[in-house]
């Protein structure tokens, strides 16, 4: 049952929140009371409450893209991606899941084609950390359910597992910068492809050969292990089975693994 | 985490002093080598599936009694409430077995545009009936009583027709829900709206208070005009300090939580302060008409 | 390259680096056992205290486009040379497999 308010009530929800998004000067808040110049500075402070609240969050989740870019540009970034995007969750910490797509789209950044990948990194961090738990299953506990016939073996992942590809060498300039470490950083020429899962409470972000990649893809996606390592053969017939299954199999994010 | 069905809900005794708990904490917290009594979280920070937030809360709470804080369930809004949040609230409620829960008297979010911040509603009838339906709403989903907090203010409305401890007085007699009586938001507010601090403090029915906030904040103008602001990011200050005496000396203790949420100090730091709240509180530990304090 | 030859063949390695890899799993590196059981906590979080006061974010003095300096990033960035100076489309990659 909708509770009708009075004109002047509605007018504090609505005027006020109108007022809180803008920036521009609001001359008269009609549903504030005193002086005009103690109403100018309790505005000051929500507005400033708002998206002060919103930039150190996104400061928060991208540590890495803020240092990439420096404090003042990131700033700027937050500012415009807060215009551009008001906040629709209450939980702050997914407030900047659009982040990397406007970043992809914000052209002052635009000399920085990695950018947005490093910041779906970040995010994949991020969903890493607050994922489901899950018991990863040992080599050895794996090796017992599939040993019979294990290129039949199909897999369950770690609910915390992400992979992405990136045209660009988004995982060596995250690590370097995640790890604050100094200096010149010449990433490697192509593209590269990243882990990330939390088997444990620690998240981890590894990277991946292009091989490992499409065969966690395809075992992703429901193909048994024969078939994954004969796509991972086919996209690079110099890697070996051996890597690949020795990653698959030791990186901690398989949950389960059968036969059937 | 287990259920609350696993665990009797642990209860603060009232003259019992807690911290806000903050990530760089956790370990401290859990390690023990402090004095403090409880614990209290904001719920938004562990409404995740897994991972670390849970497993500290996990810990922690077999060790010491948890409150949880909600600060975005827009109580005092025109919006319904989001039906997804208040999911996911009970969910970690019934997670962590809270021996407190609380919400705030504020709004923040109006037509589904989220604020972030906790605004003061018009004091009306109209938003007195519809926050009172959230409060019930809130409660008989969770099947227990709440506290409701005071806000912080920078501004006042035109249309206020109710004075705010009225307000709550009358929210809390209505719902059943008890008081959460943050000292330092009743200052900081007296302070920016000009309003008598002790007047508002004395006015509130201390039999429904069920916890106290104490924090610092911050002075700042703007355009000469002096501003308090509700920043959590200091000591208590001296005026803070007195108007909790004063409102201890009427009721007798309650359980006492320091908030400290921006340049966050150490925490032996942010112990010693709640336990300087203890001092407060001890001198008049046998006084007052206590009713309440431990829900 | 699929034909029953290659299907053995690559059935026969997967069952060597399978058991290659449970030799090769040795114990855990010790780890500090408090961040194993329960992570390090990161920032990012909602709180209920007001921002920096009145300054700055959220007044209308805030004007990025008049502080043209403010338009170019400036930090790590400046050290990082890609080796083939590639721009381009960036592909939605992330993916959700659990």
């Amino acid at each position: 049952m909708p509770l009708a308010d009075s004109e002047e009530t509605l007018r504090v929800y609505e005027g006020f929140s109108r007022a809180l998004l803008s920036v521009a000067p609001v001359g008269v808040l009609a549903p504030a009371s005193g002086a005009d110049a103690k109403i100018d500075a309790g505005l000051a402070v929500y507005r400033n409450n708002v998206r002060a609240a919103y930039l150190r969050v996104l400061g928060e989740a991208f540590p890495v893209v803020a240092r990439l870019v420096g404090d003042g540009f990131f700033r700027y970034a937050a500012h415009e991606y807060f215009h551009a995007y008001p906040p629709r969750t209450p939980l702050v910490a997914r407030y900047g899941d659009s982040f990397p797509a406007f970043l992809e789209g914000f052209e002052p950044a635009s000399g920085l084609p990695y950018l947005a990948d490093v910041a779906r990194i970040e995010i994949a961090f991020l969903e890493a950390y607050h994922a489901p738990e899950a018991t990863p299953r040992t080599t050895e506990e794996i090796s017992n359910c599939i040993g019979q016939s294990p290129d039949r073996a199909k897999f369950a992942f770690h609910p915390s597992l992400r992979i992405l590809s990136s045209p660009h060498p988004a995982y060596s300039i995250w690590r370097h910068n995640h790890d604050r470490r100094d200096g010149a950083l010449t990433p490697p020429a192509g593209g590269e492809r990243v882990l990330i899962a939390r088997p444990e409470a620690e998240v981890i972000v590894m990277p991946l050969d292009i091989a490992t990649f499409v065969a966690l893809q395809a075992l992703a996606a429901g193909a048994r292990l024969g078939g994954a390592i004969e796509s991972a053969l086919d996209e690079r017939p110099s890697a070996t089975v051996l890597d690949i299954v020795n990653q698959i199999v030791t990186s901690g994010v398989i949950v389960s693994a059968t036969l059937n | 985490m287990k259920n609350s069905s696993d665990h009797l809900i642990a209860t603060i005794a009232p003259a019992s002093v807690g911290v806000g708990l903050k990530a760089p904490h956790y370990r401290q917290a859990f390690d023990g080598a402090h004095s403090l009594n409880f614990f209290e979280v904001h719920a938004e920070n562990f409404m995740g599936a897994g991972g670390p937030p849970l497993r500290w809360l996990a810990a922690i709470r077999e060790r010491y009694p948890i409150s949880i804080h909600g600060v975005c369930l827009s109580v005092g809004g025109r919006d319904p409430l989001d039906a997804d949040h208040l999911e996911r609230f009970a969910r970690l409620v019934e997670r962590a077995a809270p021996a407190l829960i609380s919400e705030h008297l504020a709004w923040s979010s109006n037509g589904g545009v989220f604020l972030n911040d906790l605004l003061p509603p018009p004091m009306t009838k109209d938003t007195l009936a519809r926050t009172c339906a959230h409060v019930d709403q809130i409660q008989s989903r969770l099947g227990r009583t709440i506290l409701i907090e005071n806000p912080s203010s920078y501004l006042d409305w035109t249309c206020n027709d109710i004075a705010e401890p009225d307000f709550l007085n009358e929210l809390s007699t209505r719902t059943g829900c008890g008081l959460l009586l943050d000292i330092n938001n009743a200052y900081v507010s007296a302070s920016n709206i000009g309003f008598d601090a002790d007047a508002y403090v004395d006015a509130i029915d201390a039999g429904n208070v069920g916890e106290i906030h104490l924090a610092g904040h911050a002075i700042d103008t703007y355009d000469n005009v002096t501003i308090r602001v509700d920043n959590h990011g200091g000591r208590v200050c001296d005026e803070v300090g007195a108007l909790f005496e004063r409102f201890t000396r009427r009721a007798g203790p309650r359980p006492t939580l320091v908030e400290w949420d921006t340049d966050i100090p150490s925490f032996d730091t942010l112990a010693a302060e709640a336990e300087t709240a203890r001092d407060r509180m001890a001198t008049f530990n046998d006084e007052g008409g206590l009713r309440h304090a431990a829900r | 390259m699929s034909n029953d030859k290659t299907r053995a063949a690559i059935a026969i390695a997967i069952s060597g680096a399978l058991a290659a890899s449970v030799l090769a799993a040795g114990p855990a590196a010790a780890k500090d056992k408090m961040d194993k059981c329960y992570g390090v906590a990161l920032a990012g979080e909602n709180d209920c205290a007001a921002g920096p006061g009145t300054s700055c974010e959220g007044t209308s003095t805030v004007d990025y486009q008049g502080n043209a300096w403010k338009l170019v990033p400036a930090g790590t960035c400046e050290s990082i040379e890609l080796p083939d100076g590639r721009a381009g489309s960036l592909e939605a990659l992330d993916r959700d497999l659990a």
